[in-house]
């Protein structure tokens, strides 16, 4: 019995696991994100205790959007202070002067040139600037940690409360800026955090250290007090629960290698699956920000059902990447917005029910939405119903080319993958979309509405850690060692959270040919050899950048492990659908590619598994449509998804 | 008469195509000159050569892919399954290092597009590693020089260029590597510039392509007009030894069309640092949209509003067989500064102060490696707010090595590496501040500085202070510091050290 709970921007969905059935909420998210979790629980559990709470939230990365996390201060090496403002000195921008470098979390006040002997130099200045946080990171911290060690202590020993971040705990790994930015950045978020799982255990699961989980960037969940120390690992938190239940949810299909793309209100996440595994970056900038912590590789895209359509001075058809946000909304929320958004185009197109409701309460204004496509079409000399068609692709356009995106630079081909669409707008553009791309199908899964909060269910315990060793093949002894270590970290740490022994450890090196500056990161188990290892790489490095240089000395640049325990549940534990009412509600009017035409509306869930459903119709659930264009058809599979093949 | 929607649709997947072979090209590179500097671009043209979409890295490969294929254009009947190697700074290329890989785009028999990308490559051959020797005065002491060949029949290299080509070059691994990948890049993107024009059939395609040129030409124009109209001069120099070397420029805006005359600038010199007319021409290309509307796209239609007169045998229109190393990655930065000067008088609130107005190259190497790298400085102040400090402007925005990476693989340390303060101009919006960067050498070097803006430097705008000129330091092991000149070669030794200080940008407006 576990319930799932995902903050997002405008909605906290929650996803209730009885042991037998799974039941779905949404209620409106709270500026103290805590409080829109207690009232959504009990909303579902009544005065029940909540057993388990597994939860994905977007306090972390507010707090870098709003630059509103703790004042933290860095201690870094004398000479190098302005390294984490320098970065890698390339701007943002190459033709906008105007566009900025995102500045440090850390101003140039808030950074300590740290030399031997300056002990009582940095007691004295601490007590004087009273920081909320500290980070240290010095050259070469991954390697060389007493230096870094023996300013915690000094710290620690003067000020027991300040909570201190270390370069060689958050990230040990080589390459200065990258280390020293992630470390910062933790620092920042760390108060802030820990303030907020203190609150919501106040409020929701009176004992957090055995009830509450804690999504992290990488898809899978740790513990508070480790979310709380490790703070930057979970920036990703939101967004990674609908990647790990695309997933999952291909897996049970049958589908190993899909595109899962959720196409919400401001912005899209699309992100590539293998085997059941999401694809996992060890890097990213994060509102300016880089982070190097393990995260699901979603791609995110500036568009999504609220983003604006407009003519620009060379009267092309534009849509974005601005977006009429939650208010005043599309002009069809009747709340005085007069530009059209993409919902405004899908609903005049009838492909959105002009009498439906959205999020269940907001009746739509169909007559405002066609205004507002009117006086976009009127600029362009275009008919409102061709200016709704044309926003419509275009937008499409903007999709296709961020999945190509995905795809083209792991060197994958979107055709052999299917795309599993999800999100207030995914079911509405991923048909055509696909097709386009010449994939191989689409699949919208059931509770399409809540279906992070249902990934945060499906999601493992998960321990994740790395360290650099850079070594060549002359200290190969080495090698085993080192993964062994990380290896027995992760599993012991997951051990003590879930008192059971790991389902999986996965171990992996990076590696490079030497003098490379990037590194292939491959599978490697302790006992395997160094031989292993480099044929395996050769073999990875041909694979995604298309050569080898099987004759070139190599370099293991970074161990890594994961440590994987059980989900709270699996696909496979779900009830298959069950219908409950009509399944076909009505024939309405939608405008297809090809013209109006007469279309079948269904209603999901009272459709009965293999009822086969043909476009153009349109299938429609409580907060999700899902529109097929001629010539498509729907199948629902037996765990309630629509699979829609041509 | 093509539609609004099909026009954005179209311009959608044409960048989509050159962002594809751009991705294709920097995953499947060896250098960490592609990889990890993004020195590189690729595009994609219509039959004519007038350039569609390009997936840009490097402002300095703006406007000079296009001259790479008409050099092709002009000297052969494009044949479907061959590949054509330029890097002739004289028909077509740059400078030697910009090897670019230009392949024709047929559907059946009928030709509907090229393909083609651009690297820089670390070495060419020529009298120094890098293939940028200091001393050189003509092109041929720089590397091999590559006029318009056909380097590629059907998927394979033809030896009469590959052969040559690795044996100039002192990394042949290391090029090959990179060869493969624009190869690949290019396929890849002839591939899917094919399949559009096979979807919309020859004519279609070719309805739809002129209309995305008509539509850079109309946001252009559109930009151009918010111009004031005039015409507008300014001058800046570079530093040759002890002497100023001029570049002049008059830049007119009439209505919705301008043109930049280079008439009255000095004489091509027999030194390394001369630009080619295309190294100008992209400059042209970054210093307006820099100072209309940097969201135009990218295509040829928008330079049919641009017009470039660049004096034959002058610094900016070098004649063979000046030398050009430097051209592209100096002098490039002062004929932007220059037409930002002018600019700056139509759209003064547009552009900024000048930057540092340098790449502040530093090349350290000796018999058992090479080692090559830029440094950043400060941005010229901005109508509205401070210059950025220590980043990258101008012509280039290469990244920095880090250095727990460069002092494992080169006998050297970083011993500091900070922002250099109080170098940016005065002014109400000040300029911003250049960099201090030191090395300390482990074993005998050889080290080479190209570097400008020592003598004369970055100016500020509306009343604002210039920015520091930059200076560099050499202190012997146990000596006092000695000051070197901004374009130098020096022998060191053990804990010898090098100091950088780069330029600080100029400020904006009167400091009052």
């Amino acid at each position: 019995m576990t319930l799932g709970v995902d903050v997002g921007g405008t909605f906290t969905d929650l996803a209730w696991w009885d042991g037998e059935t799974l039941h779905a909420a949404k209620t409106s998210s709270t500026p103290d994100q805590s409080e829109g979790v207690e009232s959504g629980a009990r909303g579902l559990l009544g005065d029940r205790a909540v057993p388990l709470l597994v939860h994905g939230t977007t306090v972390a990365t507010n707090a870098l959007l709003e630059r509103d996390g703790a004042d933290t201060v860095l201690v870094t090496n004398h000479g190098f202070e302005d390294l984490i403002e320098i970065g890698r000195q390339a701007r943002p921008s190459l033709y906008d002067p105007f566009a900025d470098r995102p500045a440090p979390l850390v101003d140039r006040e808030a950074r300590f040139g740290w030399s031997s002997g300056a002990e009582d130099r940095l007691v004295a200045w601490l007590r004087a600037r009273r920081p909320e946080a500290v980070a240290v990171s010095f050259l070469y911290g991954f390697r060389d940690t007493d230096a870094e060690e023996a300013v915690v202590s000094l710290v620690r020993s003067a000020f027991p409360d300040l909570p201190v971040s270390p370069s060689h705990r958050v990230v040990p790994e080589f390459r200065e800026y990258e280390r020293t930015s992630t470390t910062v950045v933790n620092a920042y978020l760390r108060p802030k955090v820990e303030a907020y799982l203190h609150r919501l255990a106040d409020r929701v699961v009176p004992q957090p250290a055995e009830r509450l989980l804690v999504m992290r960037s990488s898809g899978g969940l740790m513990p508070p007090a480790d979310a709380a120390e490790l703070a930057a690992a979970i920036l990703l938190s939101g967004p990674a629960g609908g990647v790990v239940a695309a997933a999952a949810l291909g897996e049970t299909m049958g589908y190993h290698r899909i595109v899962s793309f959720d196409m919400g209100g401001t912005s899209t996440d699309v992100c590539r699956v293998e085997q059941g595994r999401p694809e996992v970056v060890y890097e990213r900038a994060i509102e300016g920000q880089v982070a190097r912590l393990p995260s699901v590789a979603v791609h995110t895209v500036g568009a999504g059902g609220g983003s604006i359509g407009w003519a620009d001075p060379g009267r092309a058809l534009r849509v974005g990447p601005r977006s009429a946000g939650a208010f005043p909304g599309p002009a069809c929320y009747g709340r005085g917005g007069t530009e059209p958004a993409v919902t405004d185009a899908n609903l005049v197109l009838g492909r959105i029910d002009p009498a439906g409701r959205l999020a269940g309460s907001l009746p739509l204004d169909l007559q405002a939405a066609g205004a507002a496509l009117r006086a976009l079409g009127r600029e362009l000399g275009l008919d409102p119903v061709a200016t709704a068609l044309g926003m419509i692709e275009v937008v499409e356009a903007h999709m296709e080319r961020a999945i190509r995106a995905v795809s083209v630079e792991e060197g994958a081909d979107p055709r052999s993958a299917v795309l599993v669409a999800f999100g207030g707008a995914g079911g509405l553009h991923a048909s055509a979309l696909a097709r386009r791309l010449e994939m191989a199908g689409v699949v919208v899964p059931p509770y399409a509405g809540v279906f992070s909060a249902v990934g945060l269910l499906l999601s493992p315990p998960r321990h994740d850690t790395a360290r650099s060793v850079l070594l060549a093949a002359a200290d190969a002894d080495r090698l085993d060692p080192a993964v062994t270590e990380v290896a027995d970290d992760v599993a012991s740490r997951l051990r003590a959270q879930t008192g059971s022994e790991p389902e999986r450890v996965e171990t992996a090196v990076d590696v490079r040919y030497l003098g490379q500056s990037h590194e292939t990161t491959v599978p490697y188990r302790p006992g395997e050899g160094w031989d292993r290892l480099a044929v395996r790489f050769h073999r990875a490095h041909a694979a995604r950048n298309g050569f080898a240089r099987p004759d070139d000395p190599i370099e293991a640049v970074t161990v890594r492990a994961a440590a994987v325990g059980r989900p709270a549940l699996s696909w496979g534990d779900l009830p298959e659908h069950r219908p409950v009412g009509e399944a076909r509600l009505a024939t309405r009017q939608v405008v297809t590619a090809e013209g109006p035409m007469d279309a079948a509306v269904w209603w999901r869930p009272g459709m009965r598994p293999g009822t086969e459903v043909v476009g153009p119709c349109v299938v429609e659930e409580g907060e999700a449509t899902i529109y097929l264009g001629p010539g498509e058809r729907g199948l629902l599979h037996p765990s309630g998804a629509l699979e829609v093949t041509w | 008469m093509i539609s609004p929607i099909a026009l954005e649709v179209a311009r959608n997947r044409l960048a989509g195509i050159a962002d594809e072979m751009g991705a294709v090209l920097r995953r499947t590179a060896y250098s960490p000159n592609i990889k990890e500097r993004i020195d590189c671009s690729a595009a994609v043209f219509v039959p004519d050569g007038e350039m569609l979409a390009q997936a840009e890295h490097i402002p300095v490969h703006l406007g000079s892919m296009p001259a790479s294929v008409a050099a092709v254009l002009e000297r052969f009947d494009a044949e479907p399954g061959v590949q054509y190697a330029v890097n002739d700074p004289y028909a077509g290329g740059t400078h030697l290092n910009d090897l670019t890989l230009v392949r024709p785009v047929f559907l059946g028999s009928v030709l509907v597009g090229w393909a083609a990308n651009r690297a820089h490559h670390a070495d060419v051959g020529g009298e120094a590693p890098g293939s940028m020797p200091a001393h050189a005065t003509t092109v041929d002491q720089e590397g091999i020089r590559i006029a318009p060949m056909p380097a590629v029949r059907d998927g394979r290299w033809l030896p009469e260029f590959l052969e040559p080509f690795l044996e100039a070059t002192r990394t042949p691994a290391e090029r090959l590597g990179d060869l493969s990948a624009q190869l690949g890049a290019n396929e890849v993107g002839a591939a899917r510039l094919e399949e559009l024009a096979r979807r919309e059939g020859v004519e279609g395609f070719h309805r739809l392509t002129e209309a995305l040129l008509s539509y850079g030409e109309r946001r252009m124009a559109a930009a151009l007009s918010a111009l004031a109209d005039g015409v507008f001069t300014f001058s800046d120099v570079m530093e040759w030894g002890e002497r100023d070397v001029t570049i002049r420029v008059a830049v007119t805006i009439e209505g919705d069309g301008l043109t930049a005359d280079f008439s009255g600038t000095d004489p091509q010199v027999p030194a390394n640092f001369n630009a080619v007319e295309a190294v100008t021409r992209s400059c042209l290309y970054y210093a307006v949209r820099v100072a209309t509307d940097p969201t135009i796209p990218t295509n040829g239609g928008c330079y049919r509003r641009i017009g470039l007169v660049a004096p034959e045998g002058s610094l900016v229109n070098a004649r063979p067989p000046a030398a050009v190393a430097a051209g592209n990655v100096e002098t490039s930065q002062r004929i932007a500064d220059t037409l930002l000067g002018a600019l700056a008088q139509a759209a003064p609130d547009r552009v900024p102060a000048a930057s540092q107005g340098t790449m502040n190259n530093v090349l350290i190497g000796n018999d058992r490696f090479a080692y090559y790298e830029t440094v950043g400085g400060g941005q010229g102040g901005r109508p509205g707010k401070p210059g950025q400090s220590g980043i990258h402007t101008g012509m280039t925005n290469t990244k920095n090595t880090p250095i727990e990476s460069l002092e494992t693989h080169y006998p050297f340390r970083v011993t500091r590496y900070t922002i250099r303060r109080g170098s940016g101009g005065a002014g109400r919006f000040p300029g911003g501040d250049g960099i201090e960067r030191e090395i300390e050498f482990g074993e005998p070097a050889v080290v080479s500085l190209m570097g400008e803006r020592r003598r004369h430097a970055p100016w500020g705008l509306q009343g604002g202070g210039p920015g520091a000129t930059g200076e560099d330091w050499l202190i012997r092991a146990g000596g006092r510091p000695e000051r070197l000149p901004g374009k130098v070669t020096v022998e060191v030794g053990p804990g010898d050290r090098l100091l950088v200080l780069t330029p600080g940008g100029g400020g904006w407006g009167n400091p009052g």
